[in-house]
């Protein structure tokens, strides 16, 4: 009986060949896309789930309450965890953790590497297994992952050996205590050496510093304590540390939390770290990991739809075989059995097909989009499972369906070749409406996304973008030292208009960072907040920031260090009469002698952050000889601009022979800010294609089957002298009135959602309905195409042969 | 074997209803070759669907081996179908996708038939029909009458107590037709298989021993 139905199957699968084919590409294509995004959507969703004690581990980050919101604060001060660990019962163990690039030394050899600067019980917290040595860490101890081990000394057999670490301008010996194995892919602690919290630069002024919010936390609880209860205890500890500011919540009409509270510590468990917006560890976008994951069902689901739509018209030539076999004595259950075992084996060859092109694609995917999924998930027992059951439920959907509705059939109707697969298929219409809903839904969405991608793009930000390189000056260097020698070094050079620095970049450069730092205090009664940006002399100028008042700062004005150049936001938040070039203030009024600075100049209102967010109040001031910039930013003459970058390049080699060159025009930083976005965009492309691609060959396949139906019917109305052009008409019209319910459909759901996704940028574009237009008439266009194929070589059919067939 | 009582068949058209068969009585005894004759529209075809249990009557009784049909479940009604009952149709009806050989062996695996056995059953009858050489050869590629001889060897290979066959020469010419017509009646002496069929042809029907006429739904 088996042997029956497999060479039954594979005879029709040879006998319907094309068909077949249009099936098992389309549904090959949409598994391997499915595979990867699943692969993609599976590792993201298994980050940190390898930490043993993990259901007890949180991170830790402080909301602060206004009367209009609660900011949530990130990173937290140095002194907070001991006061955790300390005041708060049941909480177990507490670590401190910040990651910084550092110039390592192993027998005279330079390298740099990233160090993180954490507590011992980071080994305890958390679970890394140790691979040699032992998780010791003192003072001038250091634990290096396998790969940095091999990486320094060729082996990962280092125990015992010395390095030695460049920290604050010195080389200091370390002595190598253990090597761990690497952080696995989805761990949101990354780490490739770690060495003790007190040797982070700058640590002995922060050990007590209550306000520099630089670290990340994480408690660990004991067995039985609630984060919430942690959570509760935390308001008596944050009014302990922090009674000033929230008096000052008070009296600026900020609304209480539930527990009363002003300040309350917020505990996001470990296995959503990488989710949360409230960790700079994660950050990760969970909605859009999800839209994978509904982009890759929907990509199975149309195809699954051509497969029920295919299956559905070719039953019409099968009825006679099915009720041939009803006739014969054949139980409703063999029938069902026998044509859901052709669609399953249908479903395998498609997906070892999609498996193959998955694993072919697997690099270009992981590039394009910065997944890093390698093909071993495959492996693990619960994505097997995933896809045993997606197999099991997509075969039972679309060889289920077909065969439940043919067994289900009167006999005498099959054998007569009266199944209902005549033109009036609502059930097969809604399918393919349902298709190209997607297909629209997606080209609608990528032309907003490339809209709205194309005005951040061409906005005018306020200051230069095309003609300043800006470099990032690394770990290596002292960065006013360099910035200096650059100076002279650069000076006279051609095609080199100015140079200075500043501590925050523009945009996102190479070296991946962004930074942002706030200050508040209270003037006149009045909270205020602005961005705190340390630059260096000729900023303004250099980057062509426009002066609505006043002057840049100057090198040869000493009295500068105290000056402030604001923008426009920052003087309107002074108010009236206060914030004018030559202002007077302090930023702490109790202290007597806290600095007093004075504006010195406006610069117009300039996008100094992405376009996600409304220019807010910014305050420049000049890089104290202490402070160091960690950009230096050169402005170049607009014609030859490379060659200006590479006498740049030169000049860096000079001045810093030891630290890599990796300068950018401020215009490539800027949009590389926009990542997220631009993935979202390929996305989109991608997704829209391949549902397009799949539809259109359902489409194909369907529109072959239906005039090899209508056969008879061309014929006689040619005979009875229909024009060419008239039947090709006839044909598609049918099809084509689909596509259109499908854009009617689509156009208000896109425009729906993507108003909400524009929503998410402080300046975006309209949603004009030519786009609508637009994407309707590519649908259209592409449908017709599709449909034309057939219907056109239908139409020049010799009517004598078509009427000799029946 | 086969006894019909009042039966009627009715389809329902606009307010009222078109009737098929009127008030049909019949008995047919183990071992008749009857033929059931009358003009297009006559009823013939549904007689012959409800008698082979494709079909269900509108009203009345009918005991097929003095078991009541018209109160049988699908079940039942299956199990008739895979061992007692065999059809022959005017179109054939092969599977286009199995060889000759495998038409004919499907009933018997529908009815559970050990593979040894299968394959001797099989060897017999299409060493009867003189079929040997064309055994894994496609329907298509065999003449009409070679296809409608692989049709009565499928419907005969389950050893079934009737046949009910619809216009089973309606598609071949003289020769071919009468070769069948002998064929079916050399299983009707050689074989005791009762057989009933629906024709046009005086000459089909001078095979059987017994002549139906219908009209208008009425046996005359």
């Amino acid at each position: 009986m088996w042997r029956n139905y497999i060479k039954i199957a594979f005879r029709n699968i040879w006998k319907a060949k094309q068909v077949t084919f249009v099936n098992i590409v389309g549904l090959s294509v949409a598994i391997a896309t499915a595979l990867l995004l699943c692969m993609t959507v599976y590792k993201e969703f298994s980050f940190d789930k390898f930490h043993e004690n993990g259901d007890r581990i949180f991170g830790i980050y402080k909301d602060v309450r206004t009367a209009e919101k609660v900011t949530p604060m990130n990173n937290t001060p140095h002194p907070l965890a001991p006061a955790i660990r300390a005041e708060i019962p049941g909480v177990k163990e507490v670590v401190r953790l910040v990651r910084n690039g550092v110039a390592v030394r192993t027998k005279g050899e330079q390298q740099a590497i990233n160090a993180t600067y954490t507590d011992p019980s980071f080994f305890s917290i958390f679970t890394f297994p140790l691979l040699k040595g032992e998780t010791r860490l003192g003072l001038t101890d250091i634990v290096l992952s396998e790969t940095t081990a091999k990486n320094l000394f060729g082996t990962a057999d280092v125990v015992g050996k010395q390095l030695e670490l460049k920290l604050e301008d010195t080389w200091r010996p370390f002595t190598v205590t253990g090597v761990l194995a690497d952080p696995p892919e989805n761990s949101s602690v990354m780490f490739s050496s770690i060495v003790r919290l007190e040797n982070q630069p700058g640590y002995p002024g922060n050990k007590d510093n209550w306000f520099s919010f630089s670290l990340e936390t994480f408690v660990e609880l004991q067995p039985g304590t609630s984060p919430e209860s942690v959570a509760r205890a935390s308001k008596a500890l944050l009014e302990k540390y922090y009674g000033e500011d929230i008096a000052r919540q008070k009296n600026a009409g900020a609304a209480p939390g539930p527990y009363g509270e002003y300040q309350l510590l917020g505990l996001i468990p470990m296995q959503e770290v990488h989710f949360s917006p409230n960790s700079n560890l994660g950050g990760e976008k969970k909605g859009l990991v999800l839209m994978l994951l509904f982009i890759a069902g929907f990509l199975l689901f149309i195809a699954s739809i051509n497969f029920v739509n295919l299956t559905l018209a070719r039953s019409f030539t099968r009825a006679r075989e099915v009720g041939m076999r009803k006739v014969m004595g054949a139980e409703k259950w063999q029938l069902s059995l026998q044509l859901w075992g052709e669609a399953f084996l249908l479903f395998v060859i498609a997906l070892l097909t999609g498996g193959l092109i998955a694993f072919l694609m697997l690099p270009a995917y992981n590039s394009l989009f910065r997944s890093g999924v390698s093909f071993s998930l495959l492996l693990e027992p619960k994505f097997i499972g995933g896809i045993i059951l997606t197999l099991l439920v997509v075969t039972a959907f679309a060889g289920g369906y077909p065969a439940a509705l043919m067994a289900r059939a009167s006999t005498l109707l099959v054998l007569k070749g009266k199944m209902s697969t005549g033109r009036k298929n609502y059930f097969r219409n809604s399918l393919i409406v349902t298709q190209f809903v997607f297909s629209c839904l997606l080209i609608i969405a990528t032309l907003i996304a490339w809209r709205q991608m194309n005005y951040l793009r061409n906005k005018p930000l306020g200051y230069n973008t095309s003609e300043v390189i800006s470099v990032p000056v690394g770990a290596r260097e002292n960065g006013s030292a360099l910035l200096e020698r650059l100076r002279s070094d650069l000076k006279g050079q051609p095609g080199i208009l100015s140079v200075t620095g500043a501590n925050t970049n523009f945009g996102r450069g190479l070296d991946g960072s962004m930074s942002t730092s706030i200050i508040s205090w209270e003037n006149g009664g009045k909270d205020m907040q602005a961005h705190w940006q340390g630059v260096s002399t000729d900023y303004v100028q250099t980057m062509s920031l426009q002066l609505t008042g006043g002057r840049d700062f100057s090198a040869a004005l000493a009295s500068d260090s105290n000056s402030l150049v604001i923008n426009e936001q920052m003087a309107r938040q002074f108010g009236p009469g206060k914030g004018h070039v030559g202002f007077r203030f302090r930023m702490d009024d109790q202290v007597a002698d806290a600095t007093e600075y004075t504006i010195i100049g406006i610069v117009k209102d300039y996008h100094y952050k992405s376009l996600h967010n409304p220019i807010e109040p910014l305050i420049l001031h000049l890089l104290g000889p202490d402070q160091r910039p960690a950009y230096i930013f050169v402005r170049v003459a607009p014609e030859a601009l490379s060659t200006s970058m590479d006498r740049l390049a030169a000049s860096w080699k000079r001045v810093a022979p030891e630290t890599p060159f990796i300068g950018s025009f401020v215009s490539e930083n800027t949009e590389r800010q926009y990542r997220a976005e631009a993935t979202l965009m390929r996305v989109f492309i991608s997704g829209g294609v391949l549902t397009i691609i799949i539809s259109c060959m359902g489409l194909f396949a369907m529109a072959m089957l239906i005039i090899g139906q209508r056969t008879r019917e061309i014929g006689i109305r040619k005979v009875l002298g229909a024009s060419a052009a008239g039947v090709a008409t006839l044909i598609s019209r049918d099809f084509l009135v689909l596509v259109g319910i499908a854009i009617l459909i689509a156009s208000p759901l896109a425009w729906v959602l993507m108003r909400q996704w524009l929503k998410e940028f402080a300046y975006r574009t309209d949603i004009h309905w030519s786009i609508f237009v637009l994407a309707g008439g590519m649908a259209m266009l592409v449908a017709a195409l599709t449909v034309s194929f057939q219907s056109v070589r239908a139409a020049l059919m010799n009517p004598v042969k078509s009427l000799r067939t029946e | 074997m086969i006894q019909l009582r009042n039966i009627t068949k009715h389809y329902p058209v606009g307010f009222g209803k078109h009737e098929i068969l009127k008030d049909v009585n019949l008995d047919i005894q183990q071992g008749e070759f009857v033929s059931i004759m009358g003009p297009s529209g006559s009823g013939k075809s549904t007689l012959l669907h409800i008698l082979g249990m494709l079909e269900d009557a509108s009203e009345g009784e009918y005991l097929f081996q003095d078991e009541p049909v018209h109160k049988m479940n699908d079940k039942k009604r299956t199990q008739l179908h895979r061992g007692s009952i065999g059809f022959v149709f005017q179109a054939y009806h092969l599977i286009d996708e199995l060889t000759v050989y495998e038409n004919i062996e499907t009933p018997l695996l529908y009815k559970n038939v050990p593979s040894g056995e299968r394959k001797s059953r099989v060897a017999d009858i299409l060493d009867r029909f003189n079929m040997v050489a064309k055994k894994d050869l496609f329907p298509t590629q065999l003449s009409g009458g070679q296809q409608q001889l692989v049709g009565i060897a499928r419907a005969i290979v389950a050893e079934p107590a009737v046949i009910f066959a619809d216009e089973p020469t309606g598609n071949l010419h003289s020769d071919q037709a009468r070769q069948i017509m002998e064929l079916f009646a050399e299983l009707n002496k050689k074989d005791g298989i009762t057989i009933v069929q629906v024709t046009h042809s005086d000459v089909n029907a001078g095979y059987g021993n017994r002549v139906i006429q219908i009209m208008d739904g009425r046996i005359q």
